[in-house]
């Protein structure tokens, strides 16, 4: 395990050093001036189908920087965001957090949005120890959680990596307890789209249902950008469930949704916080009604913490809306521009130096944000896991029931 | 019995989106030898050409057969003028060059369709696409086997479009001379035939279609969105290839096989082979197998003749 | 009146002249008889009449008029010409064949065909009609429906001057009508050029079997090496000493003298 994993970071890791040291001498005769700009990363989807998503992160951060720099939170800094577009791809984010790897005055991320990016994006931002800080990687491999469930021993996988989320392992068996023991469910279908997200959602989702007795139906899977679901759900229908989980997100969910309940399979579909979308309602219609989905946090409207960010956010008049990851972003970014801080406070102003002291004291993070209290155990995974279903009601989600699940 | 009627209803209607956007590749394939990869991107534009009509041209309270009408016009008009201008500027300077460089730029095109797309309906796709043959409408077809009122609208206009187009092609004057270039395109010239007209009567034909098809996928799933064409395209060129590629009769053939190769592969594959994420596989190998034996498609046989 | 004129037309490839100095006349009603080795640029003059190829030196009269740089609309002006090899539209039937020969001469677009108008079917029936009484015209009216490539060959080269034919032309260029034919067919060749002559069509025909040529030409005209050697009737020609030499390929005065 050491060997490739040294080969894999080695050829990275030179170009970064050497980008750092080039661009290194350059801020540090900027900073002669006494105030300097040091820059807070944005890793997400701005462009294509996740886009509204991925634009409410960067504006819960945009907001949270605009907040630090005029409250003068950081003494003699100017922290300005850099949002780079990772287009929902793999490979994209792997480009854009070597990027920002490459612009010393970067030293902090928050994002990504999507677990399957955030695994091309930890390894690059973790070898030049940048704090990065995602406000959805519900994967569980970003912390090496899943050996929890075969009993191994956790061990962390990328140093600088945190996140302010819960993970799929707590999502999917709480969507399960839901299900089954609130709802009474018996004979549920699992659909996922392949994707790391969907599937770990899924796998533990049917893990959690089995153990609560219910009988699951052999998983199904679809493809990302497929439209015509109508053979999965005659092939389905035939099987007679009384209820769907879906893991993936809403494009492919609303459409599902829509030809099961055109199809006469008129059962509940429930899907992660990927579900948890407004254009989900919009495209799905009435066949979204009853439909159900999980969020991680609490729904930042029922929140007394929150009144405040969503006012400030309203006043920015931004085009996308907060929900579902706004809030979650600025409290990260807060997270890191507190670090920050500290940072500076101790005299850590340029260069690998504050990089390393970010991680530091983001890892030391304590306070109360806007969605609970911000705290990180020695994995990089939020303390704080609170979880809400909600359910479609008159062409809104509705929140139904928060709260934790055991893990 | 009832799931295998219904799972073949299913890929029918598959099926009959695939043919209908396959004729256009097939078309454009048997007279310029071009693979137009950018074709997806023209059903994609006749959706989202319209959905402009309904949302922006449109008054509310247009009777539903009309907006229709209206809707598919608007959509031709912008697949169309889409394909003319790419025929144009994009495909006819590269007429006589090698063969690579027309196919690459052709994914060019298609990506820039794509972007352009998404640049006017920015953030917030698939766009919703009004409903106005109500889904939940359902026509038993016999025992519990069902089709909801869009989709068997898919299937009676891609028949139509197929019959259409096919009648025309061997019973026209324009259609004559569209198989007499793509045999021998000098030899058309020196029957009179301006062939350069030929070849845009081809990409606008293929333009219509591919937008019928473009609405129909919209009023079907009640999305549109910019990067809806290529999975469509790249199952339609794989149904253009399987029936024959330039060959008519043969991308309707191979429409319906590769959809209801496809359902079947949901339903009945073996485990762990099984499902929807293993269809397309399945498609694949049914292609590849008809490849082995049949090298120029189920059909193919008139193109390979040629020369 | 000169049906065509063609005036020191020139065709180069980069280095090799391929075609020089060129220059004949048709005229009304006349069979011109072109003949030469092989490789003499006779096709290549054929290619310059019809648009194939452009000249590279020259000028090309139709009935008085210059004419026009494409294939399709030297075609529409009234030159038609076949094929060396057959080129025929092997998928279609001997009728569509000839029905494609017609496109110059309807108009019905894509839209008339889509309204499906009274103009349209009229205009098809008319096409087919005289589709078929061109068919019937060269002996083929009973194989209207076969497939072009299912017939023998000398029927195939007969198609080809129907299809020509079907464009009305004033000038029919053959190239080569007899390739390949036995006598029998040979000799229907020549009478199917006589009654093409009595239609009022000029006919420029290349051909190697002399004794086609020098039975049915008004005036022949001799290209060696891209060059016109000389140019008369088929008397003339034939007892010109430098075709012999050119044809013979050995110029050897004792041949020359004996004959």
């Amino acid at each position: 395990m050491q060997a490739p994993r040294l080969v894999r970071v080695a050829a990275p890791l030179i170009i970064g050093a050497l980008v750092l040291s080039a661009c290194g001498s350059k801020s540090e005769s900027g900073s002669g001036s006494g105030n300097i700009t040091l820059t807070l990363g944005v890793i997400a989807p701005l462009s294509g189908d996740l886009s509204a998503v991925g634009n409410g992160i960067k504006n819960g951060v945009e907001l949270a920087i605009k907040q630090a720099n005029e409250n003068k939170t950081i003494k003699g800094v100017t922290l300005k965001l850099d949002a780079e577009d990772d287009t929902a791809k793999a490979e994209v984010g792997a480009q854009v957090a070597a990027k920002l790897v490459a612009d010393s005055s970067v030293i902090g991320v928050v994002g990504p949005l999507n677990s399957s990016v955030a695994k091309s994006t930890a390894p690059v931002l973790s070898q030049a120890n940048i704090a990065s800080i995602s406000p959805s990687n519900s994967n569980v491999d970003l912390t090496n959680r899943g050996v929890l469930a075969t009993g191994g021993t956790q061990t962390r996988p990328y140093k600088s990596y945190f996140r302010v989320c819960a993970t799929d392992d707590i999502q999917g068996p709480f969507a399960a307890d839901y299900a089954v023991k609130d709802l009474g469910k018996k004979t549920i279908a699992i659909v996922h789209d392949k994707k790391a997200y969907g599937q770990g959602l899924a796998e533990a989702f049917a893990k959690q249902a089995k153990a609560d007795g219910a009988t699951v139906l052999p998983t199904e899977t679809i493809n990302p950008g497929d439209k015509d679901f109508s053979a999965i759900v005659t092939k389905l229908k035939a099987a007679k469930p009384d209820f769907l989980f879906y893991g993936g997100e809403y494009p492919e969910a609303s459409l599902l949704t829509k030809q099961m309940k055109a199809g006469g399979l008129n059962i509940p579909l429930m899907g992660g916080d990927g579900v948890d979308a407004a254009e989900y309602i919009k495209i799905a219609g009435a066949s979204a009604n009853g439909d159900l989905a999980t969020a991680l946090g609490a729904p930042t409207d029922s929140l007394a913490s929150a009144k405040q960010f969503l006012t400030d956010y309203k006043a920015a008049a931004y085009a996308d809306p907060a929900d579902p990851y706004g809030a979650a972003s600025y409290d990260a970014a807060n997270a890191i521009i507190k670090a920050l801080a500290k940072a500076v406070g101790d005299g850590k102003k340029s260069g690998q130096a504050v990089r390393d002291e970010v991680t530091k004291e983001v890892q030391d993070s304590d306070f109360e944000g806007v969605t609970g209290k911000i705290s990180f155990d020695q994995f990089g995974d939020t303390n704080t896991k609170i979880l809400t279903v909600y359910s479609v009601k008159d062409g809104k989600f509705v929140a139904a029931k928060s709260g934790t699940f055991g893990g | 019995m009832q799931t295998f009627l219904q799972q073949l209803v299913n890929g029918v209607v598959l099926g009959a989106t695939y043919g209908l956007v396959a004729l256009g590749y097939t078309m454009v394939y048997g007279i310029v030898q071009l693979i137009n990869f950018a074709h997806g991107e023209i059903y994609m534009l006749g959706g989202f050409g319209a959905l402009f009509t309904y949302t922006v041209l449109l008054p509310g309270g247009t009777p539903v057969v009309l907006a229709l009408v209206l809707m598919l016009l608007g959509g031709m008009v912008v697949s169309i003028t889409a394909a003319l201008l790419m025929e144009r500027f994009a495909y006819r300077p590269l007429r006589g060059a090698p063969r690579l460089a027309p196919l690459i730029t052709a994914l060019g095109v298609s990506i820039f369709l794509q972007e352009l797309v998404r640049n006017f309906y920015p953030a917030k796709s698939p766009r919703p696409f009004p409903q106005l043959v109500d889904p939940s409408h359902q026509f038993s077809l016999g025992a519990s086997v069902e089709i909801s009122a869009p989709r068997l609208l898919t299937v009676v206009v891609a028949v139509i479009g197929m019959v259409a187009l096919s009648t025309f092609v061997r019973r026209s004057r324009t259609g004559r001379a569209m198989q007499a270039t793509a045999q021998d395109p000098d030899t058309a010239r020196l029957m009179g035939i301006d062939t350069d007209r030929i070849i845009v009567t081809a990409f606008v034909l293929g333009a219509a279609l591919a937008a019928v098809s473009g609405l129909a996928s919209g009023l079907q799933f009640g999305t549109v969105d910019p990067r809806m064409g290529f999975l469509t395209g790249v199952k339609a060129f794989t149904a253009a290839v399987l029936g024959g590629i330039g060959n008519i009769s043969g991308a309707v053939l191979g429409g319906f096989t590769l959809g209801i190769v496809e359902v079947m592969a949901t339903q009945y594959a073996p485990d762990p082979f099984s499902g929807g994420a293993w269809k397309d596989a399945w498609a694949f190998v049914v292609l590849i197998l008809v490849l082995v034996f049949r090298p120029s498609g189920l059909l193919g046989e008139r193109v390979a003749a040629r020369a | 009146m000169s049906v065509l004129e063609a005036t020191s037309v020139t065709k180069r490839f980069g280095g090799l002249t391929a075609v020089k100095d060129v220059s004949l006349v048709v005229n009304e009603g006349e069979v011109v008889g072109l003949i030469g080795p092989n490789g003499a640029g006779k096709t290549t003059f054929f290619n310059c009449l019809t648009g194939m190829e452009t000249p590279t030196a020259g000028s090309v009269l139709y009935k008085g008029s210059q004419l026009p740089g494409r294939p399709d609309l030297i075609t529409k002006a009234g030159v038609a010409r076949t094929f060396q090899n057959i080129r025929l539209f092997n998928n279609m039937t001997a009728l569509e064949n000839v029905m494609v020969g017609r496109h110059t001469r309807t108009k019905a677009g894509v839209l008339a065909a889509v309204g499906r108008g009274p103009r349209y079917h009229r205009e098809e029936r008319e096409s087919e009609e005289k589709a078929r009484e061109l068919l019937t015209f060269v002996g083929l009216g009973r194989v209207g429906d076969e497939l072009a490539k299912s017939l023998p060959y000398g029927d195939q080269r007969r198609l080809e001057i129907a299809r020509a034919l079907a464009t009305e032309p004033g000038l029919l260029l053959l190239d080569e009508p007899t390739a390949g034919m036995n006598p029998n067919e040979t000799a229907a060749a020549r009478d199917l050029v006589r009654a093409v002559q009595g239609k009022g069509i000029a006919v420029v025909l290349i051909e190697h079997d002399m004794r086609f040529v020098f039975g049915l030409c008004d005036r022949v005209a001799v290209l060696v090496q891209g060059e016109k050697l000389l140019e008369g009737s088929p008397a003339e020609v034939q007892s010109d000493e430098r075709v012999i030499a050119a044809y013979l390929g050995k110029p050897t005065e004792d041949t020359a003298g004996e004959s």
